[in-house]
């Protein structure tokens, strides 16, 4: 699929994207006003506790009934709403592009990057773009209709990587970014179960909202083997021959390795969520703004 | 142990692909990417060394080699010489001997023999016979000369009739009976201009008292008759009296009993020719006064034609008169039109005949159409190589419709009579004892290994 049909792709969602928002339940920084939780008091929408009154207050501000029991002049103040940075993270490494051609993972991943993306766009974030494998590459968030369609014209022209470096990439990124944002990871999560770990480590560090995508293809969840090597698409010296039905024994390996993974996420208390390549974008983007805001 | 087809042999070693395909699974087995490769069980899978494995390897190693062997064709030599026999079954054939075809007899000699590379003939040529009672006798005569003698055959027997000559190393045996008359014609050429055939007539054995007659429609003419000494054919140039379709065939008075084969042929003799009159010059006038003593002819304006007979092919055809006209060397009335001949609309028919003042041109299409002959009007040299040209002032000119078209003008048929006496029958020692022929046993063989290999 080239450039113009995956930008023609997102625009038939446009209209449906609109109304979706993300937002995580985190205290988040930022710049400008936003839907975000912010540490600062302000002009938000939400009441957050009165003070007593000083000469020059803004008489709006006033909570009259409170003065009505207490007879004394009390200000509401407000949560101040803030916007944030966004990282996308996109794994481009080899073992993404399964099957080879327009279904593939990777093309679900680059899909859904420029969808969230988008959304957060539209909720006034500063969306920044990380790929994972080959050299580090971080594009700085911006906001705006400009950095919107820089942003989607980078993920649009992305091409797969090679091997995957979830490890260094993730220390380099933990080096470079220090505002407290939300962190969206897609990835297939494909690495060795520590350096998973140790990757999500260096990623919580500064405490942002991360929220990780595991793209699945059906195939890996529910497979049907034929005679043959298999082999690792970023290691081909690495290969294991089927010669009979080995779904069973697949099947077992596939969950208890799900079940570390889950194990992980929730004991860094990251938003994980696994999706696979037949998912409906939509109901999926519904779902994951439901489970943000809890 | 001989080989019917040793070359195979030669694909023996093919024999060791499924112990390599077993030893290196990786050269077989489908690469399929897969990331969560890790995740199959890596104990249970695999081509290890297993006895099912090496069982399967083992039985598709024999399977490939049985396949070879049964196409090399092993067998025994007992008895039975590794000879090719070739069995003529012309028309020859239906000779009477005791009364009864020799044909017959033929096969009863191929039954004795037991070989299995029996040869015979049928309308594309030699091939080999699986049963021999299914050999039918031909409809025609076989040119025995074009027999090549294959490579892998010790010996050639040939089982013929032997009208004919033949020379290839080997026994032969000779169906013919003593004392029996052949009487045939040969038919070489005709000329359509002379009404004249060119035939070559023979008699085998004896001496024979012909005659030839020539058939149309409506009449029935004796052309010859005469005696023929015994192996001394006789060319004989006749004329033919007659128009229109004739048949030529000869009649034998002195033994009438004796068979025949069908040497009658038909030729087609056109009543008059069509000259156009502008075409006529001082050249054309010789030709014409040739022709006109030849046959009738007549003068039309769509060019030189025969009146008869175009159905049936014979035609005579100018080419590049019109040049001869613009240098007035001939012409009859001015008011006349011409009408050029079409040289590209030639068809090409028997006995064809193109005159033309453009040479080059006419020898390519006498070479695409395959023109029998082509006369040059301008040229004064006489050319003899193919395509010849016969140039119209030589003196020869006259000479050479009766002589020349007559003789080059072969037809294939009946070669000359040559006979062969009967030679020994080499087949007498031994023919009793039976060839071991593993052809069998092999294809059971292998019927038994694909049961096990789809079992396995």
């Amino acid at each position: 699929m080239n450039e113009n049909d995956f930008i023609d792709q997102l625009n038939s969602y446009a209209h449906a994207l609109e109304k979706v928002k993300i937002s995580g339940n985190k205290i988040l920084h930022g710049l400008f006003s936003g839907i975000h939780k912010s540490s600062y008091l302000g002009f938000g929408a939400d009441f957050e506790d009165n003070r007593e009154y000083n000469y020059g207050d803004n008489l709006k501000l006033i909570n009259w009934p409170l003065w009505g029991r207490t007879e004394k002049l009390f200000v509401k103040r407000f949560k101040e709403e803030t916007n944030t940075d966004i990282y996308i993270i996109l794994d481009d490494s080899l073992s993404m592009l399964y099957p080879q051609g327009s279904l593939s993972k990777f093309h679900m991943a680059k899909y859904l990057a420029a969808l969230l993306g988008i959304v957060f766009f539209n909720q006034l974030d500063r969306v920044g773009f990380y790929p994972l494998s080959g050299d580090p590459a971080l594009l700085t968030p911006a906001r705006g209709e400009e950095a919107k369609y820089h942003f989607i014209n980078k993920v649009a022209k992305m091409k797969i990587g090679s091997k995957g470096r979830f490890l260094s990439a993730m220390e380099y990124f933990t080096a470079n970014v220090h505002r407290r944002g939300i962190i969206i990871l897609l990835s297939d999560l494909i690495y060795p179960i520590e350096e998973l770990n140790m990757g999500l480590n260096h990623l919580k560090f500064e405490d942002h909202l991360i929220i990780s995508i595991k793209i699945e293809h059906s195939f890996e969840i529910d497979p049907v083997f034929s005679k043959g090597s298999y082999f690792d698409p970023e290691n081909s010296v690495k290969k294991v021959s089927v010669s009979t039905q080995e779904k069973k024994d697949y099947l077992k390996n596939f969950e208890k390795r799900n079940k570390e993974i889950r194990e992980i996420f929730l004991e860094k208390e990251i938003i994980y969520h696994p999706i696979d390549t037949n998912t409906d974008i939509l109901k999926f983007l519904t779902d994951l703004q439901t489970r943000s805001a809890l | 142990m001989s080989f019917l087809n040793p070359l195979l042999l030669y694909f023996l070693p093919a024999i060791i692909i499924p112990l390599i395909l077993n030893l290196f699974p990786g050269l077989s087995a489908k690469k399929i990417p897969f990331p969560l490769y890790f995740l199959i069980n890596k104990t249970k899978s695999g081509h290890g060394i297993n006895l099912r494995s090496i069982l399967k390897t083992i039985i598709r190693m024999l399977i490939i080699g049985t396949l070879i062997l049964i196409f090399a064709h092993p067998y025994i030599k007992t008895g039975q010489r590794d000879d090719m026999i070739i069995f003529d079954n012309s028309i020859y054939t239906r000779i009477l001997k005791n009364n009864v075809p020799i044909f017959n007899e033929g096969k009863k000699l191929l039954k004795q023999m037991r070989s299995k590379n029996i040869y015979t003939f049928n309308e594309k040529g030699l091939y080999p016979v699986k049963k021999i009672d299914d050999i039918q006798i031909m409809k025609n005569a076989i040119d025995l000369d074009l027999i090549r003698r294959p490579s892998q055959y010790n010996n050639v027997i040939l089982i013929s009739p032997f009208t004919q000559k033949f020379d290839i190393d080997g026994n032969m045996y000779d169906l013919f009976p003593e004392n029996f008359y052949n009487v045939g014609i040969i038919f070489k050429s005709y000329s359509i201009i002379e009404h004249s055939i060119n035939i070559c007539v023979y008699s085998q054995n004896k001496d024979a008292n012909i005659q030839i007659l020539a058939k149309n429609n409506t009449q029935d003419i004796n052309i010859f008759s005469g005696e023929i000494k015994k192996d001394q054919p006789v060319n004989l140039i006749l004329k033919i009296p007659l128009d229109g379709q004739v048949k030529i065939l000869v009649n034998v008075l002195n033994f009438k009993d004796s068979f025949f084969p069908d040497n009658s042929t038909s030729v087609y003799f056109p009543q008059k020719l069509v000259i156009n009159l502008r075409y006529k010059n001082k050249f054309l006038e010789k030709f014409i006064a040739v022709l006109s003593n030849k046959i009738p002819v007549e003068y039309s304006k769509k060019g030189l034609l025969i009146s008869k007979g175009n159905e049936m092919g014979s035609g005579i055809f100018f080419h590049g008169t019109t040049s001869l006209i613009k240098t007035k060397i001939f012409y009859e009335n001015e008011g006349d039109y011409i009408i050029p001949i079409n040289i590209r609309s030639i068809q090409k028919k028997e006995g064809t005949v193109l005159i033309s003042s453009y040479k080059n041109e006419a020898v390519a299409i006498m070479q695409k159409k395959r023109l029998d002959l082509a006369f040059d009007l301008e040229s004064n040299s006489k050319i003899l190589k193919e395509p010849e040209f016969i140039n119209m002032f030589t003196k020869t000119f006259d000479d050479f419709l009766v002589h020349y078209y007559c003789n080059s003008h072969p037809k294939e048929n009946l070669g000359p009579v040559k006979h062969y006496a009967p030679t020994s029958n080499s087949y007498t020692e031994n023919k009793k004892e039976k060839p071991k022929d593993y052809q069998k046993g092999l294809i059971l063989l292998f019927s038994i290994l694909m049961v096990f290999e789809l079992l396995i």
